[in-house]
């Protein structure tokens, strides 16, 4: 008796081209005019606050360090790039950068870092809407939350978080913990489905053709939201989600970082989102703590008897230049990068922020 | 898409990350 064998797989089906033309002209036409004001602005803030251009020869007055342009606009690229294709803001990497390669280590360090975080996600959200990874009702209740975090956090820096150092110590913890979970996760994953790629779950019948991905509002009340991707379904609670937005966006302003590092894992971990899908929500995110931050930082420290301190505003702007070109870009080749690697640079930069809490404190523990 | 392009898109990050790495250390060898 003869045996005949089936291949009953699906026949993966070819990756598509990056539309090059169609990228092309969406950057001309929505990227590069934004470009150009925020390096005309960069060079204007300069001369008008100092009279000179700073740069390699000459320091930026307020940062007290000599760097070239064109080093903080490729800051800018690499970290706006890198975050933006795990769906955060570029913080977490330029932070570190500019007080350790730069050399740009004093008290205005931050406020600049605000207007490059701040900025930066804002090429990504606009890329990201127009490859479909855009969901406004998805994102809605986790922003409002984190607006409503953003307000309260700076009011409990000084009474519940005035031991912050412990506080950190428990935030580096979970994020070591959920980072090891997602590095796990990432090569269970990767054993057995293989590389997935973005386009795997672009929606080919879509209105917008090959190569946009569509993520579907199946449902949504005050209460629940349920969305679609490709053959999957989810549903979630909008009172949780806003309740997410709110503890992140209080952690994160009360300990004046970013919330993108804290929110991203716990929408992977918790909520199983990929990050192709999680963009949608986490980027409007982080573009909303920010503008929370700038205005807790300007508006309610003082109030509360802090200082605000000053940004370098030309340093900050170049940056912001390059981290907007960076993060759009990210968001045109992630649904070409796997996910497999995508969920490595995430788990790995996690898993720093979190032993970087944990070394602090055994560090501070140590020396008392 | 080719082989190449799509090797370079989907480690783009990795090799982001070492220029960045090296474009950092020549300014500490340079600036500092």
């Amino acid at each position: 008796m003869s045996t005949a064998t089936l291949d009953v797989a699906p026949k993966k089906p070819l990756m598509p081209m990056l539309p090059g033309p169609e990228i092309g002209r969406e950057f001309v036409r929505q990227q590069l005019p934004v470009l150009l004001v925020l390096i005309a602005l960069g060079f204007a803030a300069a001369w008008f606050q100092y009279g000179y251009i700073p740069g390699a020869d000459r320091a930026f007055p307020a940062a007290g360090v000599r760097v070239p342009i064109w080093h903080v606009v490729w800051m800018g690229v690499w970290t706006g790039y890198t975050m933006a294709l795990v769906g955060e803001a570029s913080g977490i990497f330029a932070l570190p950068y500019s007080i350790s390669v730069l050399q740009f280590g004093n008290l205005h360090v931050s406020p600049t870092m605000l207007v490059l975080t701040c900025i930066n996600p804002i090429g990504a959200l606009l890329g990201f809407r127009r490859s479909g990874q855009w969901n406004p009702r998805l994102a809605v209740a986790v922003c409002l939350g984190g607006v409503c975090g953003g307000l309260i956090g700076p009011f409990l820096r000084a009474s519940v978080l005035s031991n912050a150092d412990t506080f950190r110590f428990a935030i580096g913890l979970m994020l070591t913990f959920v980072s090891l979970h997602l590095l796990l996760h990432a090569r269970q994953e990767y054993r057995r489905h293989g590389a997935v790629v973005g386009t795997d779950l672009v929606d080919r019948d879509a209105k917008g053709g090959l190569g946009r991905m569509v993520i579907r509002t199946i449902a949504f009340s005050w209460r629940t939201i349920e969305i679609g991707w490709g053959a999957e379904t989810r549903r979630y609670s909008n009172i949780v989600l806003f309740l997410t937005g709110l503890g992140v966006g209080i952690v994160a302003s009360a300990l004046g970082v970013g919330g993108g590092f804290l929110l991203v894992p716990i929408f992977a971990v918790f909520y199983r989102l990929p990050v192709y899908v999680m963009v949608a929500a986490t980027i409007p995110f982080v573009i909303t703590l920010s503008f929370s931050g700038i205005v807790s930082y300007v508006a309610i420290l003082p109030l509360l008897g802090g200082a605000a301190v000053a940004p370098e505003w030309s340093m900050g702007l170049f940056a912001a230049a390059g981290g907007l070109f960076g993060a759009w870009c990210a968001s045109k080749a992630q649904l070409y990068v796997p996910l497999h690697l995508l969920n490595l640079i995430l788990g790995g930069v996690t898993i720093v922020a979190g032993l970087y809490y944990v070394a602090r404190y055994a560090t501070l523990m140590l020396g008392s | 898409m080719s082989t190449v392009k799509r090797i370079v898109v989907a480690y783009s990050p990795f090799l982001v990350l070492a220029a960045a790495a090296a474009i950092g250390a020549l300014h500490l060898a340079f600036y500092r």
